[in-house]
């Protein structure tokens, strides 16, 4: 410490950047900060502020891209389509809340599937055993696929005419199953293809909080006299609070976020959209309805996703915030 | 060190009160000018002529029907995506091979109509392009193909030269858009040895309910269990419009204002081919495009697909396969596309001339296509001699003038295959029963709302 008295108000002549205490390397400006993040938001800006910016306009509008191309004006209809969407009756409203509660049926059936099973995989996978990287690199390998890798996978092995799954039980003399035509095995079939493919991803993360849990934790309570399990439920779940949360919440968005699996296994599923969710039907509104691009309507459903899912991510956070100690 | 421990304190503060304002204006400004470069994009392009219609520039009139004097380059886009698609390669090489000014660059796509939206956007069409002709008057009001009817007159094409249906439907708001290049109507593809098995006839497939419905019994009975259709727009959904085309079905009112398929004819399709089902005799959850390996691979004894497939049918079953027209269960009646050619947006005058060049010497040479499964448009080509030579397409050809197609007005086709339309609700039949009378019904409502829009943005 200091001899002299340390003053408590700050210094009142402005200092040269180069002596003031913070740090700086040699040669450093105010401005490389920002030099260094202008690339990401130049990035940032066109890919993702902008069509936000334009989205929000032609949410308010009867935006069609062909007409405006001719010139043709798009007239601007204020809040038509966001009342339309709460307007049974309306050409929108059915299917987007099906849809909707299509995402939310699959957020209810996945995020516990997937947090449940990578954290018992990360705690099988936690012990020393022979070959347990290697079982660690098969888990995780599914992780590195793109999605219309493992839809075209899944897509053979579920489907009813020759797949994979429906010749194991023809041989077995076991009934086939329309696994991707009916319900309620097409939500099985994604979630199992959903499953199979990003459960490393949690599993690597819920092991990497596992292994920084102190042994001298279990040496005590094995001391004392506990199994396993209680050791699991009692130290291991507690210890890993802060990475559950992570994990949930990243699931619960990954899990709101589904579209791929749908669109190639399943096609939107067993009419009428049963499996599709609603970032699937947003983009089929917007982009597949040839000569029907209503890309308004879509800009309008996309913006009241986007408040759901951050009401949904509030209310995430505050449940487990309210539960720390 | 406490200065420091205090400087810590202020220095980023006091730093970035003075760096925070240029900083900010660097993104205002960053913001203000992609806001204006992107609004302004919106305005420019070709085919100024605003308001209303298809917004081409009048194209200039093209006096002949001969090559350019300069090399020209033409980009030729085609859907084909099938087993047709090598054909056209290999008509357009040989076009290329004659040694003309006009090269032609053939690009085939996926999701053709998207492509052709963004490459519009772009400024990127090509100068050629296979139109379907349901899609015609979509493509006209979005400012994409251009009226071509000069090159109808120079070609001296009439009605009489096509079936009457595709002709009437090329032309949208008096102009002419597309020279129909194929019919290619809904195909019945039969395993000949599967007949023989079963005791049925493989020279005589089945040409009414009766027979139909005792063919399908007999191929059971043999051991043929697969399906005949997928539930799937260009499968069942096919079969379902032609059997409702045979019952007299018609898509809309005729000022195109209310959805008429949830008629009694539509009821009537749906039902039977549901009936199949509940008798055992057909599968209920076919996966898209399943029929066709259970096709190849023989568990199937019978299939209804598009004439597109017929060269990989018949390469799988050889001289196995029977092809021919869809069985006319409720009379006659089949549903049908057509593919034309059109010229595209943003075309110079030099370029259309050599497509019009080009298009002229295709339609002249379709027998070749023929061969990938398409039927020839033009009559004269159907009644030629080479035709007749080619296995499976004369058949087939035999339905041209019971073809039926969609109506014609911008956005027709999604009435049969756009989200919450007849092909959902069939195969919402077919796969989990339900009243047909009352999908058909919700369906027909909720587009007579679409198509009333539809009339009104584009005012016909």
């Amino acid at each position: 410490m200091t001899a002299g008295a340390a003053p408590l108000a700050p210094p009142d002549t402005p200092r040269r950047p180069t002596t003031t205490s913070r740090r700086r390397r040699i040669g450093e400006k105010w401005y490389t900060p920002y030099l260094f993040i202008l690339p990401h938001l130049a990035i940032f800006l066109v890919f993702v502020g902008w069509p936000f910016i334009f989205g929000l306009i032609i949410s308010f509008q009867d935006f069609f891209i062909a007409r405006d191309r001719q010139g043709i004006p798009a007239p601007w209809v204020g809040l038509k389509h966001y009342i339309d969407l709460f307007t049974p009756g309306s050409i929108h409203f059915g299917r987007f809340w099906q849809t909707l509660w299509n995402t939310v049926l699959f957020v209810i059936i996945s995020v516990p599937t997937l947090v449940g099973f990578s954290l018992a995989l990360a705690a099988l996978l936690n012990g020393r055993f022979p070959g347990r990287n290697l079982f660690r690199s098969v888990y995780f390998a599914p992780w590195t696929l793109s999605v219309a890798v493992i839809g075209l996978l899944w897509w053979w092995i579920f489907q009813s005419q020759g797949g994979l799954i429906t010749n194991v039980l023809t041989a077995l003399g076991l009934p086939a199953v329309g696994w991707l035509t009916s319900q309620p095995w097409a939500w099985l079939s994604l979630l199992i293809a959903t499953v199979w493919w990003t459960i490393g991803f949690n599993t690597i993360i819920l092991l990497a909080g596992m292994q920084a849990i102190s042994r001298d934790l279990y040496e005590a309570s094995a001391i004392d006299g506990a199994n396993k399990w209680q050791q699991f439920k009692s130290i291991t779940v507690p210890s890993l609070r802060p990475i559950l949360l992570l994990v949930i919440t990243l699931q619960v968005i990954a899990s709101f976020n589904l579209v791929g699996q749908p669109q190639i296994i399943t096609n939107g599923g067993p009419p009428t959209a049963q499996t599709t969710p609603v970032l699937l039907h947003i983009y089929n509104v917007g982009f597949a309805q040839i000569g029907r691009f209503e890309l308004s309507v879509a800009a309008a459903m996309s913006f009241l996703v986007a408040l759901i899912m951050v009401a949904v991510s509030v209310i995430n956070f505050r449940i487990f915030r309210s539960d720390e100690s | 060190m406490a200065e420091h421990l205090w400087g810590r304190g202020r220095g980023p503060e006091r730093r970035s009160r003075r760096a925070g304002s240029p900083a900010a204006l660097v993104v205002v400004v960053l913001l203000a000018l992609l806001l204006a470069a992107c609004r302004g994009g919106t305005d420019t392009d070709g085919g100024g002529g605003g308001g209303g219609g298809g917004g081409e520039s009048p194209p200039t009139q093209v006096e002949t029907l001969d090559p350019p004097e300069s090399e020209v380059t033409l980009e030729f886009w085609t859907p084909f995506t099938g087993p047709d698609g090598p054909f056209m390669e290999r008509l357009v090489d040989e076009f290329n091979a004659e040694g003309t000014t006009v090269t032609v660059n053939l690009t085939t796509q996926a999701e053709y109509y998207q492509k052709l939206s963004t490459a519009a956007q772009a400024g990127n069409l090509p100068h050629v392009g296979v139109v379907h002709l349901d899609q015609i008057p979509q493509q006209s009001e979005d400012g994409i193909i251009t009226p071509i009817g000069d090159l109808v007159d120079l070609l001296e094409l009439e009605g009489g030269d096509f079936t009457e249906a595709v002709w009437n439907n090329t032309e949208w708001k008096g102009e002419r858009y597309g020279v129909p290049l194929d019919i290619h109507p809904l195909t019945f593809y039969w395993n000949r040895e599967a007949f023989e098995e079963a005791g049925l006839d493989p020279d005589a497939p089945p040409n009414s309910e009766e027979e139909f419905v005792a063919a399908a019994q007999a191929l059971n009975d043999a051991g043929y269990t697969g399906p005949i259709w997928s539930n799937h727009g260009f499968s069942a959904g096919l079969l379902w419009a032609s059997l409702f085309y045979q019952g007299g079905g018609e898509w809309t009112n005729d000022d195109y204002t209310e959805a008429t398929y949830n008629s009694e004819a539509g009821v009537q399709a749906a039902q039977f081919m549901r009936d199949l089902v509940d008798q055992g005799l057909h599968p209920s959850g076919v996966e898209v495009d399943a029929e066709l390996p259970a096709f190849l691979e023989g568990s199937s004894g019978m299939i209804v697909a598009g004439p597109w497939q017929l060269s990989r049918l018949a390469e799988g079953l050889g001289d196995n396969l029977g092809a021919g027209p869809v069985p006319q269960i409720f009379g006659e009646g089949v549903w049908a596309g057509s593919h034309n050619l059109a010229v595209m947006e943003g075309v110079s005058d030099e370029e259309r001339q050599a497509a019009y060049y080009f298009i002229d010497w295709i339609t002249r040479n379709a027998t070749e296509w023929a061969r990938a499964g398409q039927v020839p448009a033009r009559a004269e080509v159907r009644e030629d001699s080479a035709f007749a030579e080619i296995p499976h397409i004369p058949t087939i050809a035999e339905q041209v003038d019971a073809a039926q197609f969609y109506p014609a007005f911008p956005g027709a086709p999604e009435l049969h295959f756009g989200a919450g339309g007849a092909t959902e609700a069939v195969v919402s039949v077919l796969a989990e029963g339900g009243d047909p009378q009352q999908l058909l019904d919700e369906s027909a409502q909720r587009f007579t709302q679409i198509i009333q829009e539809t009339k009104e943005r584009y005012d016909y």
